[in-house]
């Protein structure tokens, strides 16, 4: 079911991920053995309501957080077996962030920010490709900009051009439209979309309008996985929503 | 507006450490320095070493006083003097009189230089002088004759032997009859009659014994009614220490000065640091100030709110502060002993008024330093809260503007100051000079961070993502940038400053005035002076062309409406034969008899008849027969004639002879009568050298107390500011992590961002630095020798380097401890 088309290869993999915060009584899991794979050039949205543990899966997927049990495999790599230093090597190169705050760097142009994670990388990135990268997300003539003069739908593109640079095989985006308005929001989702054709992408959010543009939608509630949509419309994914809620609203009574 | 302040404050913990620090550190500074002014202001000669037994002493007067009258108010200012005249004989005469009614025994005390090599003491006192204070025979007796001594333990010296004792007198032999144990300053003591002549009859005191059924105050007062219309002083209890020489009187003044400058220096940093510090809490709080508007609060209220933390700050930080300063000021009293800049015993008492006077002026400085973040926070306005508002975008506000112009137009009016002055005076002028120059730039340093940054960048991080981020950071950022820049500035500014002008001219002086003195050899007297025989002898040596004797001593000279301290020295006759002076009118060698006087020009004419008071306080009315240049070594320096001292001194004692040889001679006569008058022969420039270094290690004590205590705190400054800095650029450094940052290259950045700041800082600073000596330049130009440029390279680098290294410390430590976890916790992300 997971591996519905075999012939993609699969970007990610996390098998049984659990992933506990403290420790003895006070212990909280906020993954629960959660087996899932995204298959290259798809876009996964992941959804669940607060709590349930959408944003640690994405942090463990991307390598920011170690899984407390299970493996989380990217392009194939194991992510136990690398060092802190291969770790933050492999999400320069293989992964993009985009986030709900944007994380652009206050002090630098919007193509200083989109150059930047090459740079880090030890790489000198054209001006040309740099530009090019801003075109592609339209704001050519934004480049010279510095994020506090740009708009937040702005920002966010900046933020994307930016994960796109690299060119990486996934892509995570965590809310992305979360502190966008909604014409703003809609082309950003059209960007994410866009990008599927060549990367991976996966987008936690809570919008299920934002959802409905991915391929399918995952569910999370309490840490696990909770079921599953494959071309998900705005309504059908409201509605798994609203039962979602239901019932760990329904649990939260009983227990 | 307190109370929420009150609530914020504790909230806000982290981003109000800086300033409480800076208060809390200020404090400490100032109560110390304070509680050292008072223990100096109120330094005494303590208890009486030498006057223990008498009821009563009585000595001449010592001082002198200055009366002005305008508009019918009499203002004295009274000064007190190197040393005291001598009891005039009328009152020994009446108090003699008045003491055999009463049956009162007294003392006549008499004392005059004398030394003999292997026992300690430099005056010679009449036996009867022993019984003034406690002593037991360590060896032998009383001197019985005339030809016998006594001595002050600790000596090898044993009753019998018979010694050399060089005298105001020349060399006598005489016989130790006795070596005595007592916890007065040590002495040599001989027969009355021998002592009263070799003082030349000059009485030091005279000292009342008890008698049983009459209280020290009553016999005070009839000491004072049979002396009445006399110049004398009648001391009871502690104050018989007063008539005791005390060479360290002049220490305590000197240590006042000293201390004085340092509380204003660390007073002016204290105002900059905290002012800094304030600004960057409230740059770090933007976000919340501008919610603090949306949800309703009035421009008004948030100045308000940033002005209650500053009080609340300053009041809480007084308390660690005051009780760190009260601990320190042992600390710096010690110090301030040791390195010969106050007097050996100085000792501050705790009291609760001074530190509360500094703890007062500490949160006076907290408010202060506040105003222009309170406005600034004013001006924040709601929509604040919903911008990412890292970087400022006015740099340069309007005061910054107006301080900084204001500042830049003091520079030429002190440069014109520097020129006007044109002697040693100017040295004064370097602290206004530095302040200037230093809040100059700094108020103008968000103008410069940008050109400076770009001529900097090869050397901070070139090409690496590290550098470009570090640089343009550091110009985005130009508020923080400069936060990290002042008080750089500050620390090395002051240093170079008044180091380099210090040593310049100071050396400049030196060597001016070593230039002046053509005799090739000079002989140097021993503890006692040299006699008018040891002189003599020295002059008809072989070989010898001319042998001037000098002695140093001090004149006071009236200036406006209070006494004032001049060097002065008593010149023997030919002085112009061995001094090269810029004589400008009148002749050196009219420098005779006893009522003549060459001065500076400046205050007297030719001719004129000069009103200034000597070395023991007797006033005397002198005619100028010379006037020379003021120049640099010689501004505030009489030459007195040479007979002019008898009277006013037990003898005319010489402190060196200057020596002109005949061509070809040697030495070996002139070595000879050196050594009978108890002196020695030095090349001149080597004499000249070892009093310059002697000289110059008082002045770098004294530079090292004021800049020590600035340093320390703008040290600390420095890193509370670097610290700030990365404190609030957490959120910063851990988006930089996500987006594939290594620790390792975040922690670059911020170490170049550093040194980027403090190289600026070092670079405005040796702007600092040579606008100062361009001033003491100015101020030297034109004189003799020329300028000699000084600059200590060691405690400047020190200074320096300390600033970089603090700065990269406190700058990268919390850094390191906010990158320990990983990059998600930074960012934001788990959420």
């Amino acid at each position: 079911m997971l591996d519905a088309s075999p012939r993609l290869a699969t970007a990610v993999q996390l098998s049984d991920v659990t992933r506990t915060y403290g420790r003895g009584q006070g212990a909280v899991a906020a993954l629960r053995g959660v087996t899932a794979g995204f298959a290259a050039g798809t876009f996964t949205a992941v959804m669940g309501p607060s709590g349930s543990g959408k944003s640690t899966l994405l942090s463990c997927a991307a390598g920011l957080e170690r899984p407390t049990a299970g493996t989380v495999r990217v392009t194939g790599q194991d992510l136990a077996a690398l060092s802190e230093a291969a770790l933050t090597r492999l999400r320069r190169d293989q992964i993009g962030f985009v986030f709900q705050s944007f994380n652009l760097i206050p002090s630098l142009t919007a193509e200083l920010n989109v150059a930047l994670p090459a740079r880090l990388a030890g790489q000198r990135p054209s001006r040309r490709a740099v530009r090019e990268a801003l075109a592609a997300v339209g704001l050519a003539d934004r480049a010279r900009h510095r994020p506090a003069e740009l708009s937040g739908g702005q920002q966010q593109r900046v933020a994307i051009a930016r994960a796109l640079f690299t060119r990486p095989s996934v892509v995570f985006a965590d809310e992305p439209t979360g502190a966008l308005d909604s014409a703003s929001g809609r082309q950003v989702l059209g960007l994410l979309r866009g990008l599927a054709d060549r990367a991976t992408v996966v987008m936690v959010t809570h919008d299920p309008v934002a959802a409905a543009t991915a391929d399918r939608v995952l569910f999370l509630a309490d840490g696990r996985l909770a079921g599953e949509l494959h071309e998900p419309t705005a309504p059908s994914v409201a509605e798994a929503m609203t039962a979602l809620e239901l019932t760990a609203g329904g649990q939260e009574a009983a227990s | 507006m307190i109370a929420l302040a009150a609530r914020t404050a504790r909230a806000r913990a982290g981003t109000l450490a800086g300033p409480f620090i800076a208060l809390a550190l200020g404090t400490a500074l100032l109560s110390a320095v304070v509680l050292n002014i008072i223990a100096s202001a109120t330094y005494g000669p303590g208890q009486p070493h030498w006057f223990t037994r008498p009821a009563v002493v009585v000595a001449g007067a010592d001082s002198v006083r200055v009366t002005t009258v305008s508009d019918g108010d009499r203002e004295t200012e009274a000064m007190r003097t190197q040393a005291a005249r001598a009891v005039p004989p009328a009152a020994a005469a009446r108090l003699a009189a008045r003491m055999q009614v009463l049956g009162v025994p007294l003392v006549t005390d008499y004392a005059s230089p004398a030394h003999a090599a292997g026992a300690p003491g430099a005056t010679v006192h009449p036996w009867a002088a022993a019984g003034l204070h406690r002593y037991s025979f360590a060896a032998g007796g009383p001197p019985a004759a005339a030809g016998q001594v006594v001595l002050t333990a600790p000596t090898r010296l044993r009753p019998g032997q018979r010694i050399t004792v060089q005298t105001a007198a020349g060399p006598r032999q005489l016989t130790v009859s006795g070596v005595i144990r007592t916890s007065a300053a040590p002495a040599l003591y001989t027969a009355g009659p021998l002592a009263a002549q070799l003082a030349s009859h000059r009485i030091a005191a005279i000292a009342l014994l008890p008698r049983p059924g009459t209280s020290p105050a009553g016999l005070a007062r009839q000491a004072e009614a049979a002396t009445r219309g006399l110049d004398v002083r009648v001391l009871t209890g502690r104050d018989r220490a007063a008539a005791e020489p005390d060479p360290d009187a002049d220490l305590a003044v000197v240590a006042i000065a000293v201390l004085g400058t340092a509380a204003g220096l660390a007073a002016f940093m204290a105002l900059f640091v905290v002012s800094g510090t304030f600004a960057q809490s409230v740059t770090a709080r933007r976000r919340e100030l501008g919610l603090l508007r949306a949800a309703g609060a009035t421009p008004a209220q948030l100045r308000r709110l940033i002005l209650g933390e500053a009080l609340l700050i300053g009041t809480l930080a007084t308390l660690p502060g005051g009780l760190l300063g009260a601990l320190a000021a042992g600390a710096l009293s010690r110090w301030i002993a040791r390195s010969g800049v106050g007097p050996p015993g100085l000792a501050t008492h705790q009291a609760l008024w001074p530190v509360a006077a500094a703890a007062g002026a500490c949160v006076l400085i907290g408010l202060l330093g506040a105003l222009a973040p309170a406005r600034r926070a004013g001006r924040i306005g709601p929509a604040e809260a919903l911008r990412e508002a890292a970087a400022s975008r006015r740099a340069m506000p309007v005061t910054r503007w107006i301080i900084g112009l204001l500042a830049l137009g003091g520079v030429p009016a002190l440069l014109a100051a520097f020129a006007a002055v044109h002697s040693a005076d100017g040295a004064a002028l370097l602290l206004p000079m530095a302040i200037v120059a230093i809040l100059a730039l700094v108020m103008l340093a968000p103008l410069l961070v940008r050109p400076l940054a770009a001529l900097l960048a090869p050397l901070a991080g070139g090409g690496s993502a590290a550098g470009l981020l570090a640089r343009h950071s550091a110009v985005a950022g130009v508020r923080r940038t400069a936060a990290v820049i002042a008080p750089v500035v500050l620390t090395a500014g002051f240093a170079g400053a008044l180091l380099a002008g210090n040593s310049t001219l100071y050396r400049t002086q030196q060597v001016t005035a070593a230039s002046r003195v053509s005799a090739p050899v000079t002989v140097t007297a021993g503890p006692a002076g040299l006699s008018g025989a040891a002189v003599a002898g020295i002059r008809s040596a072989p070989g010898v062309a001319g042998a001037v004797p000098v002695a140093a001593t001090t004149v006071y000279v009236r200036s406006s409406d209070s006494p004032e301290e001049w060097s002065a020295q008593y010149a023997g006759p030919g002085i112009g034969q061995v001094l090269r002076l810029p004589v400008v009118a009148g002749r050196l060698a009219d420098l005779t008899g006893t009522n003549t006087v060459a001065v500076p020009a400046g205050t007297w004419r030719l001719g004129q008849v000069a009103q200034l008071w000597l070395a023991d306080s007797a006033p005397v009315r002198l005619r100028v027969v010379a006037v020379y240049a003021s120049d640099v070594d010689l501004g505030e320096t009489a030459l007195l004639p040479w007979g002019l001292q008898a009277g006013h001194a037990a003898a005319p004692l010489a402190s060196s002879v200057y020596v002109r040889m005949r061509p070809g001679a040697r030495l070996a006569g002139v070595r000879a009568a050196a050594a009978a008058g108890g002196g020695q022969v030095e090349p001149t420039r080597q004499y000249l050298a070892a009093l310059s270094t002697q000289q110059q290690r008082l002045n770098d004590a004294a530079l090292a107390t004021i800049l020590g205590l600035a340093l320390l705190y703008s040290w600390i400054a420095i890193g509370n500011s670097a610290a700030m800095g990365t404190a609030a650029r957490r959120r910063e450094l851990g988006a930089l992590r996500l987006i594939g940052a290594t620790r390792r290259q975040v922690l670059a950045m911020l170490g170049w961002e550093t040194w980027l700041g403090t190289a600026i800082g070092l670079l405005l600073a040796a702007a600092a630095t040579a606008v100062t000596l361009a001033g003491v330049r100015i101020c030297l130009a034109g004189i003799s020798a020329g300028p000699v440029l000084v600059i200590p390279w060691r405690p400047i680098g020190l200074a320096a380097g300390g600033a970089l290294a603090i700065a990269e410390l406190a700058g990268l430590a919390p850094a390191i401890w906010a990158l320990r976890r990983r990059p998600a916790g930074l960012g934001g992300l788990a959420g």
